[in-house]
């Protein structure tokens, strides 16, 4: 196959960017997107020019670290999909593909499409952990979890915290991670000592980062790999409801 | 340190692309001993590798093979497809080995035996290097649906990544890097061999010993962070408690610091011909190649040459773009590579002082019919390793490995 790509390439956060074309072929429909960068950045580096930087860790959809925004979509077009899980045959042949940085104010560009998400770093250190003290186990059956709650806790903590809700958002609001790391504690017995102080602590910061607000677009439930569903932002409110009265 | 493994020393791994042997091999050239370098985990159920440019391998659960059914085809080079090889001409070979086993057999067998098949010229698929794992069986004995509920997300993930539909015909699998047993060596307090420096997790080579069973890597995460370090770092603290913070001009630190960008300097100023990954790559196939499912000392004296040849070409004609004070992933990517390099050439010398067969360590020379056969009268140790420059041989010392309460015996999966 071959593609016409255009990227966006920035040398650091405070220099300009631009979209530069690249041609690749030979590229196999079994490629993944990232290989395919693997591919060119080889090239680049054997005609002395600086590879494309882009950030990837697992390339198996689990860790939430790529984050390109490809044919205006983050992620790409796959549904429910993360940029590493994308494959040269979910694009046509001849194709231009347009890949940029997922752009939030609260996501700066470190290069190229390499963004720092930081922010939700501190997102989570603000109330996404559970305090357990450690001395004998507990008997598991002391704390039993009703099935739909195990159920939606597991659901919402499929959020790999990559950032493609607030990049998808036009206003870049990070509910929906927020809401799955809320409501995926909340539901369960271990997080019920932080309770009263999580939505608020994390909803604070989460404003602090720059992050705008939810006005019920969805967005971010449609470009979610992990299909993190809206229900959480419902919750999250509700706990943050919660959480102001018991103050 | 809780740093992770070294299995990226393969290029190929299921490990995440950034998991590197870095910071341990910083730890080890200062000081720390790393144990038992040559124990890695070749994991028996991973998609196959499809062309050169394959960036990293996907593990398949290994709960597959609780319904699955592994097979190649009897005669060397058929190339039917799959559905159309009678039953009567398929190898079972798991099965037909490992009969009270079976397709459960553990991991460094299945492995082994997978290679085994393909060695013969047996292997399926366009590389020839994979075999398949069937579940016509079971979905005819259970019916989709339970074939669904058991293992829906995995099929589809395999569909995502081969284009191929596990319902209709056989996952194509074969063994990879998945994990690594060795690493830095440490006390029962899990402090390395450099006072106040501890190790946990992957990083270190507790636990497991030659080979890591299904969840044992979770288990060590627990154990070490949670039942062992916190009651044991406080002991080494205690002492510390009056100690400032040490300031970043400390000769300690403007020493490393001059030494790191010395090296940074030295990488960025070689403008060779090749790129990084070019050398990832050629050594991760001599340590697949010699130093992966089966060693031979005579291969291993061969691959250390190799790496050592490798390591010198690098310093000479690796090709690193950008500048130092900036975000530069080649000249990071150039920065682990040089100690895969180094570290290579220490799996491969402890591969060759074992002489046995244990585990993830299979040396042809020594087995049973195929079985490893370990050697616990002259092998019941581990080797910690130290540092004590490239030139020459790193020295052994050994912890001997006593068991009070069970008996070595040999196990046997026939
Ligand atoms: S909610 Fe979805 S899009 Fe947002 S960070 Fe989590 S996984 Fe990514
Ligand atoms: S690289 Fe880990 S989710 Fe894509």
């Amino acid at each position: 196959m071959k593609f016409n790509l255009k990227i966006w390439r920035q040398k650091n956060a405070n220099a300009p960017g631009k979209l530069v074309d690249y041609k690749i072929d030979n590229v196999s429909e079994d490629m993944s997107l990232l290989e395919m960068m693997d591919v060119l950045n080889e090239d680049l580096v054997r005609k002395n020019e600086e590879p494309v930087a882009f950030d990837h860790d697992c390339r198996e959809g689990i860790c939430g670290m790529c984050s390109m925004y490809i044919n205006g979509r983050a992620h790409g077009p796959v549904k429910a999909s993360t940029t590493c899980q994308l494959y040269m045959r979910n694009f046509t042949d001849g194709e231009t593909i347009t890949i940029e940085p997922f752009r939030a104010a609260a996501f700066p560009v470190i290069r190229d499409l390499a963004v720092t998400r930081s922010a939700f770093d501190r997102i989570i250190a603000k109330g996404g952990f559970v305090s357990v003290s450690t001395g004998k186990a507990q008997d598991a059956n002391n704390l039993p979890v009703p099935k739909e709650d195990a159920d939606k806790a597991m659901d919402a903590a499929a959020c790999i915290g990559c950032g493609a809700c607030a990049a998808a958002c036009p206003n870049a609001s990070a509910m929906l991670f927020v809401s799955a790391k809320v409501a995926h504690l909340s539901l369960l017995p271990q997080g019920q000592v932080e309770r009263k102080e999580r939505a608020l602590a994390m909803i604070n910061q989460m404003d602090e980062e720059g992050f705008g607000s939810c006005t019920n677009i969805g967005a971010c439930e449609a470009e979610c790999p992990k299909e993190i569903s809206l229900e959480n932002i419902a919750r999250l409110n509700r706990e943050y409801i919660y959480a102001t009265v018991a103050k | 340190m809780a740093t992770g493994g070294y299995g990226n020393v393969f290029f190929l791994s299921t490990n995440a692309m950034g998991c590197n042997v870095t910071a341990a091999w910083k730890a080890h050239r200062n000081g720390a001993y790393f144990a038992n370098p040559c124990y890695t985990q070749i994991h028996p159920t991973c998609i196959p590798v499809t062309g050169d440019y394959q960036s990293k391998l996907t593990l398949m659960s290994e709960s597959l093979r609780n319904d699955g059914r592994v097979w190649v085809p009897k005669a060397k080079g058929d190339n039917r497809r799959p559905q159309d090889i009678p039953d009567e001409e398929r190898d079972y070979y798991l099965e037909r080995k490992y009969p009270s086993f079976g397709n459960l057999a553990p991991r460094d067998i299945a492995s082994r035996a997978a290679k085994e098949v393909c060695d013969e010229g047996r292997g399926v698929g366009a590389s020839g290097l994979a075999v398949y794992l069937d579940f016509a069986d079971a979905i005819n004995r259970l019916g989709k649906d339970v074939v669904e509920a058991r293992y829906g997300n995995l099929f589809d993930m395999y569909k995502h990544i081969t284009n191929e539909n596990p319902y209709e015909v056989p996952m194509r699998i074969y063994p990879a890097v998945h994990y690594t047993m060795g690493g830095l060596w440490v006390d029962y307090n899990l402090m390395t061999s450099v006072p106040g420096l501890y190790a946990t997790g992957e990083c270190n080579f507790s636990d497991h010993g030659a080979n890591r069973l299904g969840a044992s890597a979770l288990m060590q995460g627990l154990a070490d962070g949670y039942f062992v370090l916190p009651y044991t770092i406080g002991n080494y603290l205690a002492d510390e408690i009056f100690t400032k913070a040490i300031p970043t001009d400390h000769p300690a630190f403007v020493e490393a610091e001059k030494k790191a960008e010395e090296r940074y300097t030295k990488l960025l100023s070689i403008q060779g011909t090749r790129t990084v990954d070019d050398f990832h790559k050629v050594l991760g196939r001599i340590i697949w190649d010699y130093c992966g499912m089966a060693r031979t000392a005579e291969g291993l004296t061969k691959a250390r040459q190799m790496v050592r040849e490798l390591r010198e070409e690098f310093w000479k004609d690796v090709k690193v773009t950008g500048g130092m004070h900036e975000f530069n992933v080649d000249l990071d990517k150039a920065n682990r590579v040089a100690d895969f390099l180094e570290l290579g050439e220490l799996m491969i010398v402890d591969a060759l002082n074992r002489n046995e067969s244990c585990g993830g360590h299979f040396r042809v020379e020594y087995q049973d019919e195929g079985e490893a056969k370990r050697d616990d009268e002259n092998y019941a140790y581990v080797a910690a390793w130290e540092f004590t420059g490239l030139e020459g041989d790193p020295v052994l010392h050994k912890e001997e490995l006593k068991f009070e309460n069970i008996k070595l015996a040999v196990r046997s999966y026939k």
